[in-house]
């Protein structure tokens, strides 16, 4: 019955206040390590930049690094931190299941992970884990949809990558929605693997399979500028598309008539949060929040895109 | 209405010890059923969740602590925090927003009932405007009546899926409970009362409220 003693202690330490604190003493040497996807996509360049610059506000030395989805990967960046004295971990993770042991390494070695964008599958290892509300931005990118397609017509949907919770959560946060107007029919769905190229060739074949197709929804906007530009080629300025993420590239095509919606995570504010916060725990123990903490999104269209910039609303 | 002061919210703390054991109990006892999902992990029964906190602690909780309406709306006017402090509940986070239980008492002066997302709009002091609007489902927007529960914390949840899996659960079960058996026709004009939630991220957004009770008068 551990998760009663459990309840009841996290029951107590919320009536408490939370009133263990360790502290320790932050001096001007302190590295905070930033570990992210590849900055290919402007979406991790922007929180690591994010954090980088608040770390850096902050009075903390960085150490930027990229571990491009590979856990292996993520596995050596982890120890490289840890091996070079990093006071606390900054990161967006490359698995929900494949984290948790890098993550309790370097909880047991005592540095502190404040997670970003992804999710892990366990709790009480990281300290934070701060992520975008993704099923409410893919109910609002789908309402969009919905909306924009007149509740009707043939539509087609291209999925993230399938070991990430995130492409699961916005499938499943834009079938919520539209799975209930019953003249809404998915004619294919498909894994583009967040990747432009892989989009606009799945599109293309799509396409070929549907040419009446009405619409298209984009688990990322990668993924829709794929679509989109294998949809202007072919001709068909006439289809819907919607993304997920608010890149400057996809406010550049919503702006030019191509593109007609997508949500915005604050991938900007999110990496800075986790930098605050982190600087809070290395301070004073604690960073007076749960662990785990949903972020709202927000829908971008022709109305507000020109406010957009570097995943942030001006 | 009450204010949700310090008192009360160490009062709403207790339940939690209870949810938690709670919702540990019924992951427990689906562990070895793999329901296969999109990410293709195995998630506890939300919705056999819902049916054991539904009309023990969810329905009293938007009973006892939500405010007249109108109250809300004479803070909500000019300042969203302040309205939010007052009568609202939101985790501390940064970007989360606020959220409200409410009864509200008025007449429907619109209907919008050719859509999946059926909705009323409500005017409570006379004037013939709207000042909130009922959702009548079956489409229900949103996740208000998971996020104004302070007692269910995502930091309980295995992920963003379970977690969006128990706010489909709620939203469900307050339309087939409320919403499924009431007629959509004749309703411009009718009184109506109601006790539900609603979320608002800007203070100019729409009142979207998803009643947990509802009754329309004269109507059967």
């Amino acid at each position: 019955m551990t998760f009663t003693r459990k309840a009841l202690f996290a029951g107590v330490a919320m009536v408490m206040g939370l009133a263990t604190t360790m502290p320790v003493s932050a001096s001007a040497a302190d590295l905070i390590a930033i570990i992210t996807p590849s900055h290919d996509n402007p979406f991790f360049k922007a929180e690591a930049e994010g954090a980088k610059q608040r770390a850096e506000e902050l009075g903390y030395e960085t150490l930027v690094l990229v571990h491009d989805d590979d856990p292996n990967k993520q596995n050596q960046l982890y120890d490289t931190a840890i091996a070079r004295g990093a006071k606390a971990i900054i990161l967006d993770n490359a698995g929900a299941e494949a984290t948790v042991a890098p993550v309790r390494r370097a909880k047991e070695a005592g540095i502190p992970s404040f997670l970003i964008d992804r999710e892990i599958k366990e709790s009480g290892i990281a300290v934070s884990q701060i992520v975008s509300n993704n099923y409410q931005g893919a109910q609002l990118g789908a309402e969009e949809f919905v909306r924009q397609m007149g509740e009707e017509g043939k539509y087609a949907e291209l999925l993230g990558r399938e070991a990430d919770t995130n492409a699961g959560i916005r499938s499943s946060g834009y079938h919520d929605i539209i799975d209930q107007y019953p003249d809404m029919e998915m004619v294919a769905q498909q894994s583009a693997n967040w990747s432009q190229t892989e989009a606009y060739e799945k599109m293309e074949t799509i396409l070929q399979a549907n040419p009446n197709i009405k619409g298209v929804i984009s688990g990322n906007d990668t993924m829709a500028m794929g679509a989109i530009a294998a949809l202007q080629a072919a001709g068909r300025n006439d289809v819907i598309v919607v993304g997920f993420d608010g890149s400057n590239d996809v406010r550049d095509s919503i702006l030019e008539g191509g593109i007609k919606a997508t949500v915005l995570q604050p991938a900007y504010r999110q990496a800075q949060i986790a930098v605050e916060q982190a600087d809070q725990y290395l301070k004073t123990g604690s960073t007076g929040q749960d662990e785990k903490q949903l972020m709202d999104c927000v829908l971008i269209t022709a109305d507000n895109a020109k406010q957009l910039e570097t995943f942030a609303l001006k | 209405m009450k204010r949700v002061g310090p008192i009360i919210k160490l009062l709403l703390l207790l339940p939690l010890v209870f949810l938690v054991e709670a919702c540990q109990l019924v992951k427990n006892d689906v562990e070895n059923d793999n329901k296969a999902t999109v990410s293709g992990s195995s998630y506890g029964d939300m919705p056999a969740l819902v049916e054991e906190i539904w009309a023990d602690r969810v329905v009293p909780h938007l009973k006892s602590s939500g405010a007249d309406f109108a109250d809300i709306l004479a803070v909500l006017g000019n300042d969203l925090d302040a309205a939010g402090g007052t009568f609202g509940y939101r985790p501390s986070s940064e970007g989360s927003p606020w959220n409200f239980a409410t009864r509200i008492e008025g007449e429907i002066v619109a209907a919008k009932t050719d859509t999946r997302a059926a909705t009323a709009d409500v005017d409570i002091d006379g004037d013939g405007r709207a000042d909130a609007v009922l959702q009548l489902g079956p489409v229900i927007r949103g996740t208000t009546l998971r996020d104004v529960l302070p007692f269910i914390d995502f930091t309980s949840f295995t992920d963003q899926i379970e977690f969006a899996q128990l706010s489909r659960a709620l939203n469900t079960k307050a339309f087939d409970t409320v919403l499924a058996d009431l007629s959509r026709e004749g309703l411009v004009g009718k009184s109506v009362t109601a006790t539900g939630a609603f979320t608002m991220r800007k203070p100019n957004d729409t009142i979207l409220i998803t009643p947990i009770e509802i009754e329309v008068m004269g109507n059967e």
